[in-house]
């Protein structure tokens, strides 16, 4: 049984991250709504990249995780780059 | 850690169980990771190719139903966490009671999405309805046909989500931690997946 | 030989073998056992490689003729439909990791099983079940695709099951990613104490670079089979050209795996045929380090090289040079490997058994499939060749030439660890020479063909080409032939062929050091590793009859 100042710990841990993650979704579609702005959505892309983040490192733990495991979560996207870096090579140059 | 946990074949050590079922289910994440993939590269190359269209078919999503979900997936992320990290910690009410409010907050996301899907239907956003309004429009067609075709398979993920979520509380969790830990990064990546797909679904239309 | 006696009597004598430990149906089919699983895999393939090559049967006796005669157009289209499906998914796919890396990656690295035995156990029932789906296509009335399923025909005008036949591919695909990653789990945090990676057998090594393969690429094909079945179930419109879609980019999907899909097939095959080779020479292999650096480019460029498919598909000349560059790049990585292999026989004292049969066989053949790979990658000359004769007989040298041969010759080389039985030396050898007879007769004319400008998946041709066509009918029932005989003294020697000892060919593996066939949990006691693999005669002198070190035993 843990003590109640780890049950605390537990449950701020996650509220703090969660309050982090909901104002990120918030300014995203305050930037979104306020008509004029520029580069609407990379900026999206941006918040998103910042949520994904808090929640690989924050829920996931992926910071903490073995090197192994890091460099897998690496290889996925690294794979992806392969095939929009390939296939817009393509697409650019019809 | 309150107990010894279950050890399976082949392995001998707790901790070597351990880094083999976070190592095996990252590597499942990495095939997710080229799975969406290959669906975000169509949607990039469409949007680059009528943007204009592409934002008048989002801007007729319904984005207040959107980002209800989106707060709901959120918030469901972190009770799951709660749960897991309860689990760890030997303080089983709380697990419980997270997974418990887990279920309900993915169920409820699944009951927005069943309203938000009746509502485009009686507005005949599907492509391949004849009063679809945006017939002959290139890109509003196409947005129309990712929206539906990966909210279906997000919706798919997140049922499959529910299912390992709710079978957690079958199990003796103080002695089998390790399943919720691997548990919840499925969840959270498949929370990952909407919140890359909540702007591109409803914030590329305003 | 160094097993000795006192290992021998060390044994706890009733401990039984993997065949002997439950003999019910149920013990079977619930079997986590590595063993059991790759035995599961074995029999299911055997009876879609013959299912396939019925298909295949029927397309070689259709083309004996210039004239439409045996089958509608229509009907031929369905035939070579289900030859690929089932071949490429259904067979090669599967074949060598599903049986032959199941059955001795855990030996080989000492392990007690793979990672996860069950998700082991579940990838089979992902497979039967998406075979069912399959034949269920097929047995309804077929696919008319072609196995690589060119939307807008499979989305928009196909009036075949499609659906059924993608749904089966993508559930094949599950199993394929399951196989993946259990290698990969058991090659990184399973290896025995002192397996480093540098003294992980080439076999070992292929599995991983397969594996990578397997894992990172398959996702893709899910997705745009997805996207398929979305197109033609709800009416999705996302590849239709009327609305903008680009048919090219399911191309590139398709192919973002089905390029890799071919070293899927052919890095096992490499694996099989460096440990004949290294045995049956009594050679070290030459170049270890680069034998396994060459597998780990190949699986890395394969990546990259999949847009010299569609040369004449719509792609950019920009595109089409890079990719045409970099498939010149990936034949250097395949030609250290086959410059490494003559090199290990160099001075070896070679033994013409019946898999080093299959295994020189498997070079000569990798290297022609090879080179004609590099005409086709060569943009100019791949106007000429494209969809001609010449491309199908370039990629059947590679996969039936290279991957079924390394398969028949690791299934032989293996056949008595795994059955514990020896079969009979000599027909195994006709076989051997009889299926390179059959092969190069099946397929060489059809390089000619293609050159002469004959296209694939037609079911007649003008008159010219008839005699072409005739030697390589005449030359598939050859092979035919020869693809039945060792069901004959393979099975024969299930029940009657010698005992065969732990270590019949006296090589230097893991697996060779536990018994035939091997105990339940692999290893009486666990090994430990203390040289590395290959040791077959010391580094100064030439090989010797039996101057092998077990990998358990300091070099």
């Amino acid at each position: 049984m843990a003590g109640t100042s780890e049950q605390r710990t537990i449950v701020l841990g996650a509220i703090g991250i969660w309050a982090a993650l909901f104002l990120l979704g918030a300014s995203s579609l305050a930037y979104a709504l306020i008509p004029g702005l520029p580069l609407k959505l990379p900026a999206a892309l941006v918040v998103v990249v910042l949520q994904a983040a808090l929640v690989l490192g924050g829920f996931m733990r992926l910071g903490k995780a073995s090197a192994l495991v890091r460099t897998t979560a690496l290889i996925g996207i690294v794979w992806l780059s392969f095939l929009f870096m390939m296939s817009f090579a393509d697409l650019w140059t019809r | 850690m309150s107990s010894t946990p279950i050890l399976v074949e082949p392995f001998e050590e707790p901790e070597r169980q351990r880094e083999a079922m976070v190592f095996g289910l990252w590597l499942f994440l990495a095939t997710e990771i080229l799975f969406f993939g290959g669906f975000f590269f169509l949607y990039a190359v469409a949007r680059m190719q009528d943007p204009v269209g592409f934002a008048k078919g989002a801007a007729r999503a319904n984005l207040l139903l959107g980002t209800v979900n989106t707060v709901l997936l959120m918030t469901s992320s972190a009770t799951l966490t709660v749960a897991e990290r309860a689990a760890q910690a030997g303080w089983m009410r709380g697990a419980r009671g997270a997974i418990l409010a887990t279920l309900a907050l993915g169920t409820a996301f699944l009951a927005v999405k069943g309203f938000e899907y009746r509502e485009d239907l009686s507005e005949h956003l599907f492509p391949t309805s004849p009063a679809f309004p945006f017939s002959g429009l290139v890109g509003a067609t196409r947005f129309w046909s990712f929206y539906w075709f990966v909210t279906i398979v997000h919706a798919i993920h997140l049922t499959i989500g529910l299912g390992c979520v709710a079978r957690l509380l079958r199990l003796d969790l103080p002695r089998r931690w390790m399943v919720a830990e691997v548990t919840t990064l499925y969840w959270h990546f498949v929370d990952i997946i909407w919140l890359l797909l909540w702007p591109l679904l409803y914030l590329v239309g305003p | 030989m160094k097993v000795d006696d006192t290992g021998l009597l060390a044994r706890e004598p009733d401990e039984t073998s993997y065949l002997t430990a439950g003999t019910t149906l149920r013990s079977w089919l619930l079997s986590t056992d590595h063993k059991r699983i790759a035995i599961l895999y074995a029999a299911s393939i055997t009876v879609f490689f013959f299912i396939g090559g019925a298909a295949a049967t029927m397309i070689r006796l259709e083309l004996f003729t210039p004239a439409g005669d045996l089958t509608t157009a229509d009907e031929y289209n369905r035939l070579f439909t289900l030859h690929g499906v089932i071949m490429v998914w259904f067979f090669l796919i599967p074949s060598i990791p599903g049986t032959l890396g199941n059955f001795l990656l855990p030996l080989m690295v000492g392990a007690k099983d793979v990672a996860f035995p069950r998700l082991n156990l579940m990838s089979w029932y992902l497979y039967v079940t998406a075979g069912l789906f399959t034949l269920a296509a097929l047995l309804l009335g077929g696919v008319d695709t072609g196995w690589t399923f060119y939307t807008p025909l499979s989305t928009l005008y196909s009036n075949s099951y499609v659906l059924l036949a993608a749904f089966g591919i993508f559930v094949v695909g599950f199993s394929s990613i399951a196989t993946g990653i259990n290698f990969i789990a058991t090659i990184h945090l399973l290896r025995t104490k002192g397996m480093t990676w540098m003294r992980l057998p080439l076999f070992a090594w292929a599995m991983y670079a397969t594996s990578l393969v397997m894992v990172l690429a398959t996702p893709v094909l899910a997705m745009a089979l997805l996207l398929i079945c979305g197109e033609r179930l709800l009416g999705l419109p996302i590849f239709d050209p009327r609305v903008g879609g680009d048919p090219v980019l399911f191309q590139h999907i398709f192919w973002f795996y089905s390029h890799p899909a071919v070293y899927i097939m052919i890095l096992p095959a490499m694996g099989v045929v460096s440990e004949i080779i290294a045995c049956e020479a009594r050679r070290r292999v030459f170049g270890y380090q680069f034998m396994v650096y060459a597998m780990l480019v190949i699986a890395v460029i394969g990546f990259l090289v999949w847009g010299h498919h569609m040369f004449v598909a719509g792609q950019s000349p920009f595109a089409s040079m890079i990719f045409s560059f970099l498939s010149f790049v990936i034949a250097v990585p395949s030609a250290i490997k086959v410059f490494n292999w003559t090199g290990t026989l160099y001075r070896g004292r070679i033994r013409f058994s019946a898999p080093m049969l299959y295994a020189l066989g498997f070079v000569g053949l990798f290297t022609l499939g090879g080179l004609t790979g590099l005409f086709l990658a060569s943009i100019p000359v791949d106007v000429h060749l494209s969809d001609t004769y010449f491309v199908v007989a370039h990629f059947h040298y590679i996969m039936v030439g290279g991957a079924v041969s390394a398969f028949f010759g690791g299934l032989h080389f293996w056949w008595p660890k795994i059955t514990g039985r020896l079969y009979n030396e000599n027909f195994a050898r006709s076989a051997a020479l009889w299926l390179f007879f059959g092969f190069n007769f099946t397929f060489f004319p059809q390089f000619i063909l293609g050159y002469l400008g004959m296209p694939r998946r037609y079911h007649e041709y003008p008159p010219e080409f008839q005699v072409w066509n005739v030697m390589s009918s005449t030359g598939a029932v050859v092979l035919a032939v020869g693809y039945l005989m060792p069901l004959f003294y393979l099975g024969y020697s299930l029940l009657h062929g010698e005992r065969a000892g732990d270590n019949p060919r006296d090589a230097t593996g893991l697996e060779w050091t536990t018994s035939s066939p091997p105990p339940q949990h692999n290893f009486h006691e666990p090994p430990v590793v203390r040289s590395e693999p290959y040791a077959y005669h010391d580094w100064d002198e030439a090989p010797g009859d039996a101057d092998e070190t077990p990998q358990t035993d300091p070099a």
